[in-house]
Order: C-alpha cells, then structure tokens, then sequence
C-alpha cells in the first residue's frame, strides 16, 4: 500500500516526459546524415558519384553543365560524399518534409576548372581569334 | 575454406556418424557452376571447427532427384524446401514449394553455357 | 465437430504477415499449417553485383538487426580477399553491436507484454528504448539504417568525448533496466500467465536445430559469441545465459538477463578505444576469389552468410540464412493440443522477424 502511494506522489509531481510535439520541433543532434547537396564552385563534373550510387538516383548532364540529384529516390548513405575528389558534395542536417510529389533539384556548375569548361572557353576563344582576319580578309 | 568433395552414398553414413557425435547442422547451400550444380552442407562440431561437405550434381535439364537427410535430422526439412524451389532439383519425399507463386519456376538456375553444349556433342 | 479458423496475414498481435492454418476442436488446436511468402523480395538474386554497394543492400535485409547484417557480410566478403581491418575499427563495430543487442531486446520483452494485454508496462520498455536510439544518432547520424560499415572498417570515429558520454549512458540504463525488471519478476500475474505454457523439451530443441534465446531456454548452450569467437570477443569472453524449463517464462527471463551482460561488455569495450593508433579504414588490394562463409550472434539467434566471388567487382552467389528462418518450423509442435487464446503468446516469444524469413 506505501509503495502506490510514493509512486502516485512521485508521478503527480513531476513534469510529463513527452514534448508538445507539432508546436515544439524535434531537435536532432549535430551530425545528423540528412539531404545531399552540391557546391557548383568546385565540381569538375568527372561522373564518379553517378557510378557509385546504389539507388541511381544522381545523373550528369555534361553538355548542358548540370547535375540531376532525385531527392525522392535518395537513400542518404552518404557513399558520394566519401567519393567526390574535390569535397563538393556535402550533407546538411535538414530532412524534406513528406509530400506526395516527387521532388528533382537541378545545379548548374560554374566551376572555371572544370576540363569541359575550359575546353569550350578555349574553343570560343579560337573562333573568335580566327572570325576577325576572315572578316578583314571579305572586306 | 576447405570442403571434401562426397558422393551421395557416402553421405549419408557420414552424417550418421556427425548425428552419434551431436554436431549440429547449420544450413544446405546450392551454386550453379555452369555444367553442374554444387550442394554443401555446413555442419558444426566444437568449438572453432567447422565441416563442410560437398556433393556434384550434373544437370540434364530439370529431372534431377537427391536423396534427403531428413529421416536423420528433422531441421533439415526447410533447407531442402529452399533447394528444390530456386533450383529445381527433386529431393525425394519434400514438397518442393513455399515461398513462390505457382507461375515462377526455379529462377536461380543459369542457362548452360555455349562452349561446354557443344562439347558434350 | 472440426472449425477452420484462419489467424490470418493481418494479426494486430504480429507486425508483419504470417498465414497460420488452425483446425480446431472447441477451443483446443489440434492440427496447424504454416504459410508464409507475403514479403518475398528475391535478394538472393540482386546481390550479384557491385560488393561495396552490397553493404548498404544487407542493411536493408531486416531493420531490427542492421548493423549484424553488414558486418557478417563485410567479414565474409574480406574473408574471400584475405584482408585484415585495424584494431580500432574491431572495437568500434563490436561497441555498436552491444548497443544493438539492447535495443532490440527492450522492443521484444515490450512485445511479449502487450500481447498479454499489458499496455503500460509495454510503454515504459519504448521510453527506455528512445535513449539508445538518442546514443546511435549522437555516432552514427541515423536512428535505425546506420551505413557505417564497409568492406575494409568503418567511416566514423569514436573520440574521448563520445566514449565518455557512453559510459554514462551506461550507468542511467542500467538503473532503469534494474527497475523493469524488479516490476516484472515480483508480479504474481505475468507469472501465472506466462508459466507453463508453450513448453519444448530439450530433445525437440536438439533435433530441429534452433538457435537463440528459444534454444537456450531449453537448457541447449549454444552461443556463436562463444562457441566460434569472431571481432573482439577473443578477448572479453561471454558465457552463454540458460534456463531449464523451456516455457515462455523461460525465454523471455533469458531476454532480461542478456541486457546486463551487454551493459558489462559496452563498460569493457570503451576503455579499449584509448592508446590505438587512429587508422579506420584498410584499402582492399586485390577482387574477392573463391569462397568463404561467416557467422555472428544477432539478439534473436545465429546469422550465417556464405559468399563466393569469381575475380571481378561483381560477386557470383551470396546466400544468407537468418535465425527466424531455423526457428520456424518450431512453431508448428508446440501450437498443437493448446488453447486458442495462447496461439498469439507462443509465436511472440519465439521473436519473429518476417522480414528476415522471407528475405
């Protein structure tokens, strides 16, 4: 009989255990794997993360100079991220909430590196070094 | 990983001999190597010491039979269930379907290859 | 006169779809049939290709016994390419599989509860359960799918600040852990409930090969943590937990005394970590060739994987066998000749997991 009373006194008197949960967010801890994202300054646009995914969910586009990353089929194993050779790829800790959309998000890389760029850049320029004694050659 | 390699015969006086001795059974495996296909068994005996059996099993187009080692240890039935479903080898007195729907046979089995067709002709 | 009643694939009592056959004769069992197969995915077949994306495909296997599923089939896989992992990555996964022995033991006593209509009691085991799944985020960076084993070690580290906080995680659930378990084993009426009921004799433990705790309340001692050491338990040595009655009092007793002996071997692996140098990672050197099996202890029984390469990224078979899958045919012997109103308790003291089975 004692022994329900000090557990009665005992649980009216402290505060509840659960948190008030849609009015308080959850906290997760620092260090959490949640989605992936690409920095456009430092990829070389090489392909390896597209290789190396289990759930295939990453495709390089390298004429247009753009990556395909489909957030819905993402697995957040973080294998790309261990793989990348310049450390462009990078995990935050903020999860996407649930909808019924699926969800596609497009980065355009403006790397001046990247061997593509550049060898277009070098192309243009050679265009239009040679276009100009042409048109001074029809004159 | 070493194996000895047994005919059917010899088999089932050696697992008499591991029943007296209270070794345990752990599982039957099947690989398709091409021409044949191999069963192993895995069988515990003490403490780090491992055996493993393994018996060859030609194929000649979906009728081979094996004998069963179910009369001597009971928990060898759901293994050999397993074997003759993904690989289409009868063993005798086991029906051989449980986790499949009736319209999807032996899916593990790999056709034979053309090189070794042609040398059996 | 003879019923067929179907204890179908939807159960509230199971968590996933099992079909049982009972044929009845008023409200004793007489004859049972087993049918299962609702959650066959066919891994068997997707393994064979990539080996590192393999680790992240056997994750998937089961929930409840993640981390057992990589590390057996990361042993196997450098089994084949005869590599050796640094000191520090075999402490680190052996920490990781006692906290998962813990997690999955507070979920499987908190299930054998509320099938017997326990609710409350079921609800403080889920309280305690939340703090090793805070332990596993603060790691790791996941709850459940963690992803830090590949073939070669780990990806993430544990330093001097985290090993602290292990240990006094350690010291706040055992005091929890000692009051669960002053509440179930004084109580006069899970005691009656549960005594008695479900009985295998040793004889029928030996013949059908069963593996666990249902093996090891039934007086059988058989612990792959001691019986083929592998990690770091040639080092710290575990003896294995028995009881003599073989009844659904039995198994779920073996249950709560498991969970102080891995709060012991977490507070001798920790100080381990101090002093080894602070290499995670071996880089494989040549392709998996031949073949290799390997075994651990996961909470519910014995994991055994066998793993045969043919010299390229690709592997050539991988078979896995889980331990509700030796455990099944088990069901059947002692459902016969009791009641219906038991059918529900026996099958949740065994600790199915459907997932597994099927694969």
């Amino acid at each position: 009989m004692l022994k329900i009373l000090e557990n009665i006194f005992k649980n009216a008197t402290s505060k509840p255990y659960t948190s008030n949960y849609p009015f308080t967010p959850y906290q997760h801890f620092p260090g959490t794997r949640a989605d992936v994202t690409w920095d456009g300054t430092k990829c070389t646009l090489c392909g390896l993360c597209q290789r190396v995914c289990p759930a295939e969910c990453i495709v390089v586009h390298k004429e247009e100079t753009k990556i395909e990353y489909m957030n819905t089929q993402c697995i957040r194993c973080g294998y790309c991220v261990r793989v990348c050779p310049t450390n462009a790829i990078s995990q935050n800790e903020v999860y996407t909430k649930p909808s019924r959309e699926k969800l596609t998000v497009f980065t355009l890389i403006t790397n001046e590196d990247a061997p593509i760029i550049k060898k277009r850049r070098a192309e243009a320029a050679k265009k239009a070094a040679e276009g100009q004694p042409g048109e001074t050659k029809k004159e | 990983m070493e194996s000895k390699t047994v005919t059917q015969a010899e088999l089932q006086g050696i697992v008499n001999n591991l029943r007296e001795r209270s070794a345990r059974l752990i599982t039957i495996v099947g690989v398709d190597v091409g021409e044949n296909i191999e069963v192993l068994y895995f069988f515990n005996t003490g403490v780090n010491l491992t055996e493993v059996y393994r018996i060859i099993v030609p194929k000649q187009g979906g009728n081979e039979e094996i004998l069963s080692i179910t009369p001597l240890i009971p928990g060898a039935f759901i293994a050999e269930n397993e074997l003759s479903e993904m690989f289409g080898i009868k063993v005798k007195d086991i029906p051989g379907r449980f986790f499949l729907p009736p319209n999807i046979n032996s899916p593990l089995r790999r056709p034979v290859p053309a090189a070794a067709k042609e040398a059996k002709q | 006169m003879r019923t067929t009643i179907q204890f179908g694939p939807q159960h509230p009592v199971w968590i996933e779809p099992l079909r049982l056959k009972l044929i009845m004769d008023g409200e004793i069992v007489k004859d049972a049939e087993l049918e299962a197969g609702y959650v066959h995915k066919g891994l068997e077949k997707k393994f064979e290709w990539d080996y590192n994306k393999g680790a992240y495909l056997s994750e998937r296997v089961c929930a409840i016994c993640t981390q057992h599923h990589s590390t057996c089939f990361c042993l196997a896989v450098e089994g084949t390419m005869n590599l050796e992992i640094p000191r520090r990555a075999q402490i680190i996964r052996t920490i990781m599989l006692e906290l998962e022995r813990l997690h999955s033991h507070f979920l499987a006593i908190g299930l054998t509860l509320e099938s017997i209509g326990f609710e409350n009691l079921f609800m403080l085991c889920f309280r305690n359960r939340e703090i090793v799944l805070d332990v596993f985020e603060r790691t790791t960076g996941n709850r459940i799918l963690h992803g830090i084993n590949i073939v070669g070690g780990v990806t993430r580290n544990i330093g001097p600040e985290m090993g602290k906080e292990i240990l006094d995680f350690c010291d706040e659930i055992e005091k929890r852990s000692r009051d669960l378990e002053k509440m179930i084993v004084n109580s006069y009426t899970i005691r009656q409930r549960m005594q008695g009921v479900g009985i295998m004799s040793e004889k029928l433990a030996k013949d059908l090969c069963v593996v666990g705790p249902v093996a090891r309340g039934s007086n059988v001692p058989y612990d792959v943590r001691a019986a083929a050491p592998y990690l770091m338990y040639k080092e710290v040595k575990v003896t294995p937990i028995i009881e003599k009655d073989g009844d659904c009092w039995a198994r779920s007793i073996v249950r709560v005394r498991e969970l102080y002996q891995s709060i012991d071997l977490i507070r001798q692996l920790v100080p381990m970590l101090e002093g080894t140098p602070d290499e995670i990672f071996a880089k494989p050197k040549s392709m998996p060739e031949g073949e290799s099996f390997a075994r651990v202890e996961p909470p519910r029984g014995e994991l055994f994987y066998y793993v045969r390469g043919q010299k390229s990224i690709k592997l050539d078979r991988v078979k896995i066998r889980t331990s509700t899958y030796a455990n099944g045919p088990g069901i059947i012997p002692l459902i016969k000749g009791s009641h219906l109103a038991d059918v529900g308790l026996i099958t949740i003291t065994f600790d199915p997991c459907i997932g597994c089975f099927d694969r």
